[in-house]
């Protein structure tokens, strides 16, 4: 009897270790079960380097090894609540996810650039934040699920282009800094236009990154770096 | 002997059950202690075990010489060098590691022109060279690396950096001297890079904390995940309080790690209205407390300005900093690194100095510590009130909108403070909400305007607000007015 009675406490510990390992942590807290919608990369390669780059681009070599981390399994933590979200939150199939793990003593944060094809799109992200334990405790999801302006030219053609097209106050940088495409969401409008990043000087001569649009050089944005003195309030 | 079997096998089962379960807790439950012997052999500089070595003068010659008047070229700068390591080459010709890539004027410049080792494998330069400056940077940037990640916290090498230690000057003028970090944020399948400017006898490449400074730009871009601490600079805001941020936590973060309370002795000497061996921006009151009103006050006649701001924000952070350091001085400067760059982590997109004292006193807590106090006081001394009394009205804003040549629109406005109190951290925001009008600048931060203050927002000012149109016939623009205190005012018009 008492050997019997052994036997059952062995299983059902054995069932409890068992369920212990398994058992995710999020379940701890009540989930709503929904259908996930496969999202068909969590990640995807970097732009193909332009024609005109030269050697310097290179492939993605990641984020910097802290040791105390497992930057994997935070990255899988992250995947999976994006997963579970991607239906609710209108994630389109042909926009893809390339995640990137920023880790601190007080937790870590996945931040999601969003790309079509081999095109950033600019202006959108989804980040989810988790605490030590690896729970997830929030996150941000600047995510439309916009049309993309078709793309009718591409590379070095485009890129002479725009350079006939640069808008007033600005000028080419002579730097050879090279031209890059992306995607640039106009915001509230509901379509992403390919664009075209310019690298230019402003009227104060200061460095400055354009956005064009690829269609008719449009001026969409611009991107200025920091600089250390103020060209324009000198100190 | 049977009851003993069990009992063996039931404390295997629990081990091997409970082996997995452990292992599967790698997120660190607790916050881990940093090590603190090695971080302090960091911050001295003794951070590379293996490497070639070179012959540095740190962190510039005015400091190591204690001479404000030191030249490059006075033979006492060599002596005053020290044997430093350059650690992790990818090949041991070249002052490259996967990361950080030297180059002295463009990405393009000729591998052959570039620093190269000595016959005994070590690159040795006199200080005056460009090649001193592309070892240098080397080491600095090494080192602020290796403190940043070993205090606990990742960043991000997924794009090299490359820096350029004398950059060909865009205005003209070579005796232009300025520093930029370029993250590219918008072109993630660009380099982020650094370049330094000036052809002159005090070139900033010649200081290893304006190094650490730009590596700062980085460090905040990688540590907050990139959401954009100062997104409206990004996209051409000339004044924005994440602006000062920025500076103000990449100047922190020289200053911390060089143990001084200031920055830029030496790139000072440029400029005419420095005297010889002051900095360029200091962490720590000579004379009265400096007020934030005293550089965030917008009133059309002072305005405020980024590095001023940050000043104001380094000597808040080393009020903090002094503090840790009077209670402990072998870890308090490690644990308020840790603060400071946690609290980083927590900022917002755009952030303020509201929400910037908030992440100090989150990340406090989170780190199990009990400075709240310090933090609170370090702020209030600086007259910075976290809860300024609300605006009655909105503020106004007048003004007309002109399409220019080339579809531009150039907004000339006047922006107004009816209430009797100030209006906290003013922003004008031109919000999309017509497909013709495309919004180019979008943000401008004017700081903290007094009651009954008017600012005028010039389209050929620096906070210029501009757009490019399509087409115009009855084209809508909406403009926001917004402060930390108040109801946001919105106007409306049309092209």
């Amino acid at each position: 009897m008492i050997r019997r009675a052994q036997a059952l406490f062995l299983f059902l510990l054995f069932l409890v270790m068992t369920w212990l390992y398994f058992v995710p942590a999020e379940t701890a807290a009540p989930s709503v079960a929904r259908p996930i919608l496969p999202v068909p990369q969590q990640s995807v390669d970097l732009p193909k380097p332009r024609q005109q780059t030269g050697s310097f681009l290179m492939a993605g070599i990641g984020v910097s090894a802290v040791p105390s981390f497992d930057r994997t399994r935070i990255l899988a933590r992250a995947d999976q609540f994006v997963k579970a979200n991607a239906e609710e939150r209108t994630l389109r199939a042909e926009h893809q996810l390339k995640g990137v793990v920023s880790q601190s003593p007080i937790g870590a944060t996945v931040s999601y650039d969003v790309y079509q094809g081999q095109l950033p799109i600019v202006g959108m992200r989804i980040e989810v934040t988790l605490d030590n334990d690896g729970n997830v405790t929030g996150s941000n999801w600047n995510y439309r699920p916009i049309d993309i302006a078709p793309i009718d030219a591409s590379g070095q053609a485009l890129y002479d282009e725009m350079v006939n097209r640069m808008p007033n106050g600005f000028q080419l940088r002579q730097d050879h800094t090279p031209f890059s495409e992306v995607v640039f969401e106009l915001p509230g409008q509901g379509r992403g236009e390919h664009s075209v990043v310019v690298p230019a000087l402003n009227q104060f001569k200061s460095p400055v990154s354009l956005i064009l649009r690829a269609s008719d050089g449009a001026l969409l944005s611009v991107e200025m770096p920091r600089y250390e003195v103020d060209r324009q309030n000198r100190r | 002997m049977d009851g003993l079997r069990q009992l063996r096998f039931a404390i295997l089962l629990i081990t091997v059950s409970a082996l997995p379960a452990c292992s599967r807790n790698l997120f660190q439950g607790t916050v881990n202690l940093p090590n603190y012997d090695q971080l302090n052999s960091i911050r001295r500089g003794l951070f590379a075990l293996s490497g070639p070595k070179s012959q540095l003068v740190l962190p510039n010659p005015i400091d190591a010489a204690s001479d404000p008047y030191i030249a490059i070229t006075d033979p006492r700068v060599s002596s005053l060098s020290v044997v430093s390591t350059l650690p992790n080459l990818l090949i041991p010709s070249r002052l490259e590691s996967e990361f950080i890539k030297m180059r002295i004027h463009s990405i393009n410049d000729a591998l052959s022109s570039l620093a190269a080792p000595d016959a005994s494998g070590n690159f040795t330069y006199s200080a005056d060279t460009d090649h001193y400056s592309e070892s240098l940077g080397y080491y600095s940037l090494s080192l602020i690396q290796t403190y940043i990640e070993a205090l606990g916290f990742s960043l991000n090498k997924n794009r090299p950096l490359y820096v350029f230690v004398l950059a060909p000057s865009e205005s003209g003028t070579s005796a232009d001297v300025n520093a930029f970090y370029d993250h590219h944020k918008f072109d993630p399948s660009s380099s982020h890079t650094m370049s330094f400017y000036g052809d002159t006898s005090y070139k900033v490449s010649k200081d290893r904390d304006m190094f650490f400074h730009e590596f700062g730009h980085f460090v905040n871009e990688s540590v907050s995940a990139e959401r954009g601490i100062d997104f409206a600079g990004d996209r051409g805001a000339n004044y924005t309080e994440g602006a000062a941020l920025h500076e103000c936590l990449a100047d922190y973060g020289a200053e911390t790690l060089s143990g001084h309370p200031y920055i830029g002795r030496w790139i000072a000497r440029n400029f005419s209205e420095f005297q010889p061996g002051q900095p360029l921006r200091s962490a720590q009151d000579t004379g009265p407390v400096m007020q934030f009103a005293e550089v965030s006050t917008n009133d059309n006649r002072s305005l405020p300005e980024r590095y001023a701001v940050a000043e104001w924000c380094t000597r808040v952070l080393w009020r903090i900093r002094s503090q840790f350091v009077l209670q402990d001085s072998y870890r308090g400067p490690i644990d308020a690194d840790r603060l400071i760059y946690s609290a980083i982590s927590l900022l917002p997109q755009d952030a303020s100095f509201t929400a910037f004292r908030s992440a100090l006193l989150s990340a406090d807590q989170k780190l199990g510590g009990v400075h709240s106090r310090t933090i609170e006081a370090a702020f209030a001394v600086g007259g910075f009130d976290p809860n300024p009394s609300r605006l009655r009205q909105p503020l106004s804003v007048i003004g007309r909108a002109e399409v220019a040549r080339g579809g531009s629109v150039n907004f000339n406005l006047q922006v107004s403070n009816p209430n009797g109190n100030v209006a906290r951290n003013v922003r004008v925001i031109l919000e999309q909400v017509d497909a013709r009008i495309v919004p180019v600048i979008s943000v401008q931060g004017f700081g903290d305007m007094p009651a009954g203050a008017t600012v005028t927002v010039s389209s050929q000012s620096a906070s210029a607000i501009t757009a490019t149109v399509s087409a115009t016939g009855g084209a809508l623009f909406r403009l926001r007015v917004v402060t930390e205190n108040g109801n946001d005012g919105i106007y409306e018009g049309a092209l």
